[in-house]
């Protein structure tokens, strides 16, 4: 995908400070132009990512300046608008290192959402006490008003501010510190529930703040290494409470709510201190280890149970979170070349999640807001993860190799159904080149992973079926395969071709993911010839199919009854095409670009019964379809050496068939409305048309 | 196993502490005196060229620096200056001087050093007999480890500090499968027109990701490739940049996911990649599977999570499944603070 070539080009190629002369020297470029954009359909979706605003466009522009010994350097892409960039660097005599990045990545949801609420103040949303009131006693009327809900456009920013100053105190020891800041603003779509018939979704307030510190002390040459380095980050929500109404109840009462109340995302620090050292031994050999010690906390006010006036909130058993987890990660590498020909390599990894916080137990919750119900506890997660991981290579030839290696991995766990999982990986793989002209890669992995410590009382507990392993640590064989084809036919065409395949089985999974399978395979082609015409096309085809196992049942007899068993099983297919052409001055003073990509995916999910299935009878699930299609042209006439007019076309294209989220289901939206409200969010299509004239100037 | 190494595996941290704080001071020590004893002359770039002129000529890998003996003074007879190299090498020599590794006042360069030869080698023996083979370091022509060991001689620190053992060393690649000086077409000095092609010559499928309809901002220009993982050695697995596990990766950004949380959701905790492909998804929000399909992989238990939600679900808009499925209830699924957030419906 290459929306940017101009941009990306100019600041790789124009880029030519002369920064080995003694004389100071001055270059850059500006690119400023008009865009046209026209939209049918989803214009949020087309903008997902960006600010494709119409009018005066300031599309990037870079000023470097060398010195006799400093250099300095400003770029800016999309000035001006919500995804502008803006980053620089200063150096000065090999001693000083400063840089600043301000970028906004917008997140556009949807423009075309309506909502019935108003927010009242940070993170309260109401509905209109009119509307509450009339359809307490009638919730059948939401849909009417929900059809007359008011728009609102859903989508948030964030704003990265990063300044990193870096002081070289002589050829071997750097100082470093490096301070980033990101806000992030808007609004997000959010559901919630008062039960499970009476869910609304809200475009809930984001005002949060993540302030990261690195402070870093490093030394180093080319026998050894060390670095001691201190990360804080401090995450700060504004809003960390939601509370919305309830628009088909205005009075609270036992069994149901005016008002529910949720918790956002808590506001937490991480701080953590890195030593990392390397030291190159005899015989061509070197050793690294690095260890880290991090404390994550979170100890903000909990909220009452409930919000409803007309149900007692037990009491809370503390009044703040206290969660806090210490973290220790630990990594020892030994890499040696013995001889030649041979490469050896060790690395032992520990990573510990050590979560300390209190278990919180309780006699009587509230549900929803709205009814009660008995006591639990938490399960604060912790797990260890130790990795011990061999490696040996030989070289029979410059640019051959051969490599096995073994990896063993335990995990010790809190909380799971497997107190501890061990897997074992086998691996090998082979490269070569072959004359400069074929490169080959290939390599193979055998996985076994298995459980122990079975605890059947945490299946039991929330009356999950006693045969479900939990497909992230159950027993597990894998197999992969994968392997990679270039051949430079001439000096200036390679071809290329990859194919990979994987299997993971879950033997002992009696219910949930039984086994899972992706293939890919791809071809490429590069051609440049010279400097003034370059070719690319590549085709890609993914596939993933999965099975997995459930039990339909509501308990008693038929929790036991494999009549009631039936599988689910999923196939996607994946293409994606991409294909760009350079003519670079092959034309009188003209740059042209021309670029292609296509991703486009069909899934099917096939329901499947025992011959003796007692479920009745089931209508299968349509296909879902996504497709995604661009085109660009960009083309650039010089004027002159330094002046440069051109126009980029740029064609977009979704298309969507989603029976969840697609536009049919809008109308399901509609039709389900019931006690539920919906903002009408989903995946919609959109056909796009962006045209933009251009001046640039180079200096 | 004998019982210290037990007792390490078990509860390794104080021992293997202990073992990096040794590594740490053994490093400085040690390498800095292995420095003070070679003196100026006999830093990593001198090295280097030295090696060039060792017993069996050019392209013969280089033997191990401390059983080395020292090498000659910079700025000897053996080296000619960039001025003649670029007098045969004009296109190469525009583009060094473009170069960042062309700044003489930076002392970490080779500009600062002998310029050309500092990576290339002593060149009067091919000044004099430019045809005869192997009296230059010709970098295609070289061993991946050789070329490796010239470019680790200044970039040995920072993100390169892992390279050593790492992935892709396994692989047998060399700093010049990825990145070229003379013949880059982006930053930094990429041997394609952006990180991500770059990447793409050998992850063709993760880079095909990119451009499903659930995508992180890499073709917006937002992110790359290098924004998640360090191409050269990190101590995260998968090359991940940030932090020592999926998660802490991910949360380097996505803070507000962090936590920890009054009720932790266990998979969540564990790995955010059980749920999501951060490359691309044909599904919203970047999810491996739809919901409540992907829900449903863990969840059987009674009642609605076993239920076989087919097309009529969908079409009388089923609140468990229409729109975002199963998170319109349970929509703090990365975790709760709520004291009644055991569903994680609060």
């Amino acid at each position: 995908m290459r929306t940017r070539p101009a941009a990306i080009l100019a600041l790789s190629l124009t880029v030519v400070p002369a920064v080995g002369s003694a004389q100071p020297s001055v270059s850059g470029m500006v690119d400023i132009g008009l865009r046209g954009v026209s939209v049918d359909g989803d214009e949020a979706r087309l903008e997902r990512y960006r600010d494709l605003s119409q009018g005066l466009i300031l599309d990037s522009a870079r000023f470097d300046r060398s010195g006799e010994r400093s250099f300095l350097s400003f770029r800016t892409e999309n000035t001006g608008r919500n995804d502008g960039r803006y980053w620089g660097e200063y150096l000065h005599g090999g001693k000083v290192k400063l840089s600043f990045l301000f970028d906004g990545i917008p997140q556009h949801y949807s423009y075309t959402t309506k909502t019935l609420y108003t927010e009242q103040s940070p993170g309260v949303l109401r509905v209109d006490d009119g509307i509450q009131k009339a359809l307490q006693n009638s919730p059948a009327g939401l849909e009417a008003f929900a059809a007359n809900g008011s728009m609102v456009s859903i989508r948030s920013i964030r704003r990265i501010a990063a300044v990193a100053f870096t002081y070289s105190a002589n050829r071997e020891t750097d100082l470093s510190l490096k301070v980033r800041t990101t806000g992030r603003v808007g609004m997000m779509p959010y559901s919630v529930t008062f039960g499970h018939s009476n869910a609304v979704e809200l475009p809930a307030p984001i005002d949060t703040r993540t302030t990261d510190v690195t402070a870093g002390f490093e030394w180093a040459n080319n026998r050894g290494s060390a670095r001691v380095a201190y990360d804080a980050s401090v995450f700060t929500n504004y809003v960390q409470t939601l509370i919305w109404d309830n628009p088909i109840q205005f009075d609270d009462i036992s069994s149901k709510s005016s008002q529910g109340r949720a918790a956002l995302a808590p506001n937490n620090t991480l701080h953590a201190v890195t030593a990392t050292g390397s030291y190159r031994l005899p015989v061509r050999s070197r050793v690294t280890g690095s260890v880290t010690l991090g404390s994550w906390q979170q100890d903000e006010a909990l909220l009452p149970f409930t919000i409803n006036s007309a149900l007692t909130s037990p009491a809370l058993p503390r009044s703040t979170a206290q969660a806090e987890a210490r973290t220790v990660a630990m990594n020892y590498t030994v890499s040696s070349r013995p001889w030649r020909m041979v490469w050896l390599n060790a690395r032992y990894r520990y990573y510990e999640f050590d979560n300390r916080t209190p278990e919180f137990a309780y006699d009587t919750r509230v549900r929803y807001d709205s009814s009660t119900s008995g006591g639990g506890r938490t399960h604060p997660l912790s797990s260890s993860r130790h990795q011990f991981n061999v490696e040996a290579a030989v070289t029979p030839a410059t640019f051959t190799s051969l490599r096995a290696g073994y990896a063993r991995e335990n995990v010790d766990r809190t909380h799971r159904i497997f107190e501890t999982t061990a897997e074992d990986v086998f691996r090998a793989s082979a490269d070569t080149t072959l004359a400069g002209i074929v490169t080959l890669r290939g390599s193979v992995e055998h996985a076994e992973r298995t459980g122990s410590g079975f605890d059947a009382e945490a299946l039991e507990e929330v009356g999950e079926q006693p045969g479900m392993r939990h497909f992230d640590i159950a027993n597990r064989t894998r197999n992969r395969l994968t392997g990679l084809a270039q051949v430079a036919v001439h000096p200036t065409l390679t071809l290329s071709t990859t194919a990979s395949r994987g299997n993971d089985e879950y033997p002992d999974s009696e219910f949930g993911l039984q086994d899972s399978d992706t293939v890919s395979f791809s071809v490429g082609a590069d051609w440049a010839p010279d400097d003034r015409f370059a070719a690319a096309v590549s085709f890609v085809r993914d596939g993933y199919d999965t099975l997995q196992r459930s039990r339909s049942s509501s308990g008693g007899d038929a929790f036991e009854d494999p009549r009631r068993d039936w599988t689910n099983d999923s196939e996607d297919r994946t293409k994606t095409v991409s294909a760009s052409v350079d003519l670079i001055r092959l034309l009188t003073n003209t740059e042209v670009r021309v670029a292609y990509d296509l991703s486009s995916s069909r899934s099917t999910i096939v329901y499947g019964f025992p011959p003796d299935s007692t479920l009745g009878t089931f209508r299968q699930l349509a296909p879902l379809v996504s497709r995604l299609e661009r085109a660009t042209a960009d083309v650039r006439y010089f004027l002159t050496e330094k002046v440069a007019i051109g126009g980029l076309y740029w064609f977009d294209e979704y298309k969507v068939e989603d029976f969840s989220l697609g536009p049919e289901a809008l109308s399901s939206m509609q039709a389900g409305i019931g006690n539920n409200l919906f903002l009408t969010y989903a995946l919609r299509p959109y056909r796009a048309h962006i045209g933009s004239v251009r001046f640039m100037y180079f200096w | 196993m004998t019982r210290l190494a037990e007792a390490a595996f078990r509860r390794p941290v104080w021992f293997l502490g202990l073992s990096v704080g040794l590594v740490l001071v053994f490093s400085i020590v040690f390498a800095s005196t292995a420095t003070r004893a070679e003196g100026r002359a006999g830093d990593e770039l001198t090295l280097v060229a030295s090696a060039v002129d060792a017993p069996g000529g050019p392209g013969v890998r280089p033997q191990d620096p401390a059983q080395e003996p020292a090498p000659a003074p910079a700025r000897d007879r053996r080296f000619i200056g960039e001025t003649r190299c670029a007098n045969c090498h004009e296109d190469q020599g525009a583009r060094y001087s473009g170069d960042v590794h062309s700044r003489e006042w930076d002392p970490r360069t080779p500009g600062a050093e002998n310029a050309c030869e500092t990576c290339h080698g002593p060149a009067r023996d091919h000044y004099n007999d430019p045809e005869a083979p192997g009296l230059i370091r010709h970098f295609p022509a070289i061993e991946p480890e050789e070329v490796n060991t010239v470019c680790a001689n200044c970039h040995n620190r920072q993100e390169h500090t892992l390279w050593e053992g790492s992935a892709h060393e396994s692989r047998n690649l060399s700093c010049t499968s990825c990145h070229s000086v003379h013949e880059s077409k982006a930053e930094p000095l990429l041997v394609k027109a952006s990180v991500t092609d770059t990447c793409a010559t050998c992850h063709q499928q993760n880079a095909a990701k990119l451009q499903r309809s659930a995508h992180m901002p890499v073709n917006e220009g937002k992110m790359e490739c290098t924004s998640c993982h360090n191409a050269h050695g990190s101590t995260n697995v998968r090359l991940l940049r940030v932090g020592n596990s999926v998660n802490e990766s991910c949360s380097s950004c996505h803070a507000d996911k962090r936590g920890p949380y009054l009720w932790e959701h266990q998979p969540v905790r564990e790995n955010c990649a059980t749920c999501h492909d951060p490359h691309g998804s044909s599904n919203d929000r970047m999810l491996v599977a739809r919901s409540p399909m992907l829900c449903q992989r863990c969840h059987v238990a009674t009642r609605h999570p076993a239920t076989v939600y087919d097309q009529t679900q969908f079409d009388n808009g089923n609140i468990r499944v229409i729109g975002r499925g199963c998170v319109n209830c349970h929509s703090s699924i990365h975790g709760s603070n709520h004291p009644a957030g055991v569903m994680f419906q609060r």
